[in-house]
């Protein structure tokens, strides 16, 4: 019966990193180019994983205000709770008003307001999303994505931007976003009209507010 | 519960506790593949600050379609080309000096499967690394990291003989590959 193969993984590491004196590694390749299948696969893995160690090894992460950002979508995790008899009465007051709650905006990665930023927005029942670039300054470029709370992404019929004068604008469709360019400085509503004939209405957005460049 | 607390649990575990709204599972999922993501987004070119943009892109996407998520084992496979497309959207919507970088992503389709299946690769590695002695990792930083040490001045940084470097990093790396080896089963 033959004895089991006891060639440590050192040997190999050696061998391949050329550090063995060369009368071993002579009998090393020998001894791998016979049928022993454990140092077989040892080496396989050696050779497919070195290359990809350093890369393993050097991890870039991200900076602490987008981890920040990133960890309070947590709380869109939790299950609804069922609302009390007041909570009822809040929640149809404010459908009937046609308010919205809005979470701050994404902090974005580069600190100025003129470059682009993604944001969030929360409603009820769905959230959006705004990715804000600029355009020719000092006006903005902003594309928006609707999701349900249950995940779908949703393409509005309409998006209208309400301008502070109350005169309204249309966005323009590209699949299931929604793109407003030249955007000037100011605080809007905007409002996405569904399918299902509900209307999301997102107040207080504000678009290239303390934009340094303007 | 700390992060560490989630280390041992597999994706399909740790989606389900997320789902009950629990954060420090998603603290600990998002701590499990912020590396993959960025890896990813740095490898199509883009500086930090555009990939903290994609991070913050795909987390969210992440987020809203947890619960939707049909193969939960293959995780790493639904984030890796999530990310892909949030790169690629990135480099589309600049206006100017990313035409060049969009052409060449997109003449190298089959450059792209092979990154993926790189940064993929590097994260089963990370993975099993983070559950390694910290002088493993320390050790292998120095020698295999991105300015690799000669033995004599590892040996110094770590306060440990020469003559042990050598047999030590062996050992890290039979860890390492033990753990590996248990991920993939």
């Amino acid at each position: 019966m033959l004895s089991p193969c006891t060639i440590p993984l050192e040997a190999l590491l050696d061998l391949r990193e050329g550090r063995s004196p060369s009368a071993d590694s002579a009998a090393l390749r020998a001894h791998l180019a016979s049928d022993c299948a454990r140092c077989a696969e040892r080496w396989r893995w050696l050779q497919q994983m070195l290359p990809d160690l350093p890369a393993a090894l050097t991890e870039a992460a991200p900076g602490q205000t987008s981890l920040a950002y990133v960890h309070s979508l947590a709380r869109l995790l939790r299950p609804e709770p069922q609302p009390t008899a007041s909570e009822w009465i809040r929640h149809i007051a404010r459908r009937v008003l046609g308010a919205s709650h809005h979470m701050a905006p994404a902090p974005g990665a580069r600190g100025g307001s003129s470059a682009p930023v993604q944001r969030l927005f929360e409603t009820e029942s769905h959230l959006i999303t705004l990715w804000d670039e600029p355009d020719i300054a000092p006006n903005r470029y902003l594309i928006g994505q609707v999701y349900r709370r249950a995940g779908a992404a949703v393409a509005p019929i309409s998006t209208t931007l309400v301008l502070p004068d109350a005169s309204e604008r249309l966005a323009a469709r590209e699949g299931s976003e929604f793109h407003l360019a030249a955007v000037p400085p100011g605080v809007y509503l905007i409002t996405c009209r569904l399918e299902t004939a509900e209307e999301i209405l997102v107040p207080g957005v504000e678009v290239g507010i303390g934009d340094d460049r303007a | 519960m700390g992060l560490s607390d989630y280390q041992d649990l597999s994706d399909p575990e740790l989606i389900a506790i997320c789902l009950r709204g629990d954060a420090g599972a998603w603290a600990a999922l998002i701590a499990r593949y912020q590396g993959l993501l960025f890896h990813i987004a740095r490898d199509y070119g883009l500086e930090t600050a555009d990939a903290e943009d994609v991070f913050q892109s795909v987390s969210l996407k992440l987020c809203l379609h947890l619960q939707e998520l049909r193969e939960r084992e293959r995780l790493s496979a639904w984030l890796a080309a999530v990310t892909r497309q949030e790169c690629l959207r990135l480099l589309r919507r600049r206006p100017t000096g990313s035409l060049e970088a969009l052409r060449e992503v997109a003449d190298d389709a089959e450059s792209a499967a092979e990154r993926l299946l790189r940064a993929e690769r590097a994260h089963e590695i990370r993975r099993s690394l983070s559950t390694l002695p910290e002088i493993c990792r320390r050790l292998l930083t120095l020698l295999y990291g991105e300015t690799p040490l000669p033995y004599a001045q590892a040996a110094e940084r770590l306060g440990l003989p020469v003559g042990s470097i050598g047999p030590k990093r062996a050992r890290c790396l039979e860890r390492l590959k033990k753990k590996i080896d248990e991920n993939d089963d």
